[in-house]
């Protein structure tokens, strides 16, 4: 059984103009351990997609199951990394991490210790005691998986999670995330706009069409050895799996223009 | 005020709700609300369900009002009111705007003025009332003074803030593009301090009614503030309330009216 | 620590600000002085009269007699009291009723327009009916000052929930929190500093209560006394309160700043 189903998921929104349905007809098999990336332009509604894994959202139509179970809100095998990170600003760096086992009633020395734990693995250590004021976008945004990661979960949602980072924070951030997940291989579902973000962290990219009413066009699945390295985006095969993407994407006239290749 | 960020489709949770049908909402909630407070009261009262010698109903309040009107005890009083109100705000703003700018733009005259002024603010200017009774009397002069010093804090206050808001580099590239004291105040300080201080001017005017009104309540010859108190120990309900909601309305209108100016005016804020 | 020791470690920059300091005293100080001396010379010169004007000695006469007779003491007491009844009640009904208007829009429609209407409007005006509803003195007092604070307590609690960074809010559903968790863990000390702020002018909005309160519906308390003094023409008693009043309210809106900056570092432990 896969991990994930999606089942014809429609999801739709009031807007001044009535109701808009942004995804048309979502369906998609996840299996344990896979990694997926979810790429698309921008209000094909990618994001809201993840928000119906999570169960924050209701589709209007369909279903989303894991394993097996229908999604009815959220729970406990699943966890969020948010675009912004959305740290609380008057929080200590640990006291985020331990903000999810808080909520599920885990003791306070318990869930500290599990804390300092997942602040090392994200590469924090020594920042335990730090604000988010005082960290800077990309440690910010470790926090937030470290959150995730707290709670133990089987499936790890992320939204855009590297978004609003430069570049090159982007890339380590990215290889980071691979050093991570190689641990354990949860399943990731990773929402991003970044093609080469996808194929160099996904074992499938997920390609949807644009809005209204987006489906997935593309279901491609990326065949390169793990662990992957930076060098796997210098490779051949990288920049076929790249120009297929920019095509379904931005079409194929501005291919070549539409992302800086690497330096 | 911040905005949440909008960008992508987080979209269906936060744009579910356009900005017009919300307001429309929002009115239209507002006004069930109001039709059933006063239903429920009108109908508490005729049955007898409370006191309507304490509460009155809505009725006898509109009934009250146009016995008010047409009577011409309002005409005889109100415009003694809005003189006293008029008088005092008038002189608050033509002194406390400028001598709030000052105390804004000078750290000498601001250091002169500020701890007698945050005096001033910080107390309830009310309880100086009884003195100006015993130096001018009950007539108005005294209530030009009382709405005078209660709406100067306020005026002062919001005019001083509006200056120390002035943008510094702002004010260093004018002094780059070699404007002298003068122009820099006019020019830039004065502009850029409009908003708050039109803020303050709007402060003043809800302060400064129910200043006015009091004040007259606690001693005076003419005037709403009078006439609630008259009417008031004679335990005479239904056009007390009648009063005391007239000077609600008032500043509640007049302040929403300036609020939509300033919005219009100052649409860069 | 000696003296020595501290004046040479005083640097340049503090030094400026020393002087800065001396100026405001100087020159606040200085306005106030010289009103007070004028206003004494115009007295002891004859150019007013005493009886009507009083005078800056008399006045600070009379605030002694007030301690001294214990007087000033049992005023403070009664309106102390009815401050902190009015304005303890005001705080958990305004501040959970903000909370609530905050969550619910519903609810923040329904009664938006009335806590309007009481900001404008004159609450004193219906004091004859208040006073027949709770009698002359103290619970008469405390509701007209629950009245005059409540407001500025339910504006900003509601102010601070819907300014809560909706991501936050966010993160907290998707970790399985209930409203409770929500309310605690992030409503409330996300709002808490915008709530602060309506808890110092609500303190303020509640002295005046108080003050107003007592000068119409008093028994006793330093609003009463300020109008049982004028209707005996004893001006420098008249003055002599004032300026307790004023004494009071500068002390409460000290302590209302520093409770506003020291609770910044609470926010952690809610």
């Amino acid at each position: 059984m896969s991990h994930i189903t999606f089942d014809s998921v429609k999801i739709s929104y009031k807007t001044s103009d009535g109701e808009v349905e942004a995804v048309g007809d979502f369906s998609a098999e996840i299996q344990k351990g896979e990694f997926i990336a979810i790429v698309g332009p921008s209000g094909c509604g990618k994001s809201s997609v993840l928000s119906a894994a999570d169960g924050l959202l209701k589709p209007a139509a369909g279903n989303v199951y894991v394993s097996g179970e229908p999604v009815t809100g959220p729970g406990h095998g699943r966890a969020m990394v948010f675009q912004d990170a959305s740290l609380m600003p008057w929080r200590s760096v640990e006291s985020n991490v331990a903000f999810g086992l808080e909520l599920r009633g885990v003791g306070k020395a318990e869930r500290l210790r599990t804390a300092r734990e997942l602040v090392k693995l994200v590469g924090l250590e020594g920042r335990e005691r730090s604000r988010p004021s005082q960290l800077s976008g990309g440690m910010r945004q470790r926090v937030g998986i470290a959150r995730a990661l707290a709670v133990d979960p089987e499936i790890l949602l992320m939204d855009e999670p590297f978004g609003a980072l430069d570049a090159q924070t982007r890339e380590s951030m990215g290889m980071e995330l691979l050093r991570i997940w190689e641990n354990d291989r949860k399943t990731v579902l990773f929402v991003t706009h970044g093609i080469d973000e996808a194929i160099l962290l996904a074992d499938r990219v997920l390609v949807m069409s644009a809005g209204p009413r987006s489906r997935i066009v593309e279901d491609i699945t990326i065949d390169l050895p793990r662990p992957r390295t930076r060098e796997v985006r210098v490779g051949r095969e990288f920049q076929v799996y790249r120009s297929r993407l920019s095509n379904l994407l931005f079409g194929e006239q501005d291919a070549r223009t539409t992302e800086p290749a690497t330096r | 005020m911040r905005t949440p960020k909008r960008k992508d489709a987080g979209a269906p949770l936060t744009t579910s709700r356009a900005g017009s049908q919300e307001s429309a909402v929002k009115v239209l909630t507002g006004c069930i609300s109001i039709v059933v407070v006063l239903v429920a009261w009108q109908v508490s009262a005729s049955s007898g369900l409370v006191d309507a010698s304490y509460t009155s109903s809505p009725l006898e309040i509109v009934k009250a009002a146009a016995e008010l009107v047409t009577s011409g005890e309002l005409a005889q009083n109100l415009p003694t009111t809005l003189f006293e109100f008029s008088i005092g705000y008038a002189l608050a703003v033509v002194i406390g705007v400028p001598l709030g700018m000052l105390m804004g733009w000078r750290l000498r005259v601001r250091q002169v003025f500020e701890p007698l002024l945050y005096a001033l603010y910080v107390t309830p200017s009310l309880a100086l009332f009884p003195i100006f009774v015993l130096v001018w009397g009950i007539g108005t002069t005294s209530k030009i003074a009382i709405v005078f010093v209660d709406v100067l804090a306020t005026v002062v206050i919001n005019a001083m803030a509006g200056v120390q808001e002035t943008d510094a580099r702002t004010l260093r590239m004018a002094h780059a593009f070699g404007a002298g004291q003068m122009a820099q105040f006019w020019k830039i300080i004065a502009p850029s301090a409009m908003p708050t201080t039109v803020a303050g001017l709007r402060l003043g005017v809800g302060r400064g009614v129910i200043t006015v009104i009091v004040a007259e309540l606690y001693g005076g010859v003419v005037g709403l503030g009078v006439m609630i108190s008259a009417y008031g120990s004679s335990f005479n309900v239904p056009p007390l309330i009648v009063l005391a909601l007239l000077a609600g309305l008032f500043g509640l209108i007049v302040g929403s009216l300036l609020r939509r100016i300033e919005r219009s005016v100052f649409r860069w804020e | 620590m000696a003296w020595t020791s501290v004046i040479s470690t005083v640097r340049a920059d503090d030094q400026g600000k020393i002087r800065e300091r001396v100026y405001a005293v100087v020159l606040g100080g200085g306005l106030i002085f010289i009103g007070a001396v004028a206003w004494q010379l115009a007295v002891m010169a004859g150019a007013v009269d005493e009886f009507l004007t009083s005078s800056p000695v008399l006045v600070i006469e009379g605030v002694v007699k007030q301690i001294v007779s214990g007087e000033l003491l049992v005023n403070i007491g009664i309106s102390g009291l009815e401050f902190i009844v009015a304005f303890a009640v005001a705080s958990v009904f305004g501040i959970s009723l903000g909370l609530l208007m905050g969550r619910l829009r519903y609810v923040k429609y329904a009664i938006e327009p009335y806590v309007w209407l009481l900001y404008s409007s004159p609450v004193i005006a219906l004091f004859p009916l208040i006073v027949l509803i709770f009698g002359l003195g103290a619970p008469s007092v405390v509701f007209i000052a629950i009245m005059l604070a409540i407001v500025p307590l339910i504006v900003n609690a509601m102010q601070g929930v819907d300014n809560v960074d909706p991501g936050l809010i966010k993160v907290v559903e998707s970790f399985g929190g209930n409203e409770l968790q929500l309310l605690r863990k992030v409503v409330l000390p996300a709002s808490f500093p915008t709530i602060m702020a309506g808890v110092r002018l609500g303190m303020g909005r509640a002295v005046v209560g108080v003050v107003v309160g007592e000068l119409f519906a008093g028994q006793g308390g330093i609003g009463y006394s300020i109008d049982k003094y004028a209707s005996e023409l004893n001006t420098t008693q008249v003055f002599s309160s004032v300026l307790i009043v004023i004494v009071a309210g500068l002390v409460l809106n000290f302590i209302a700043r520093a409770l506003e900056r020291a609770s910044s570092g609470w926010r952690t432990d809610l």
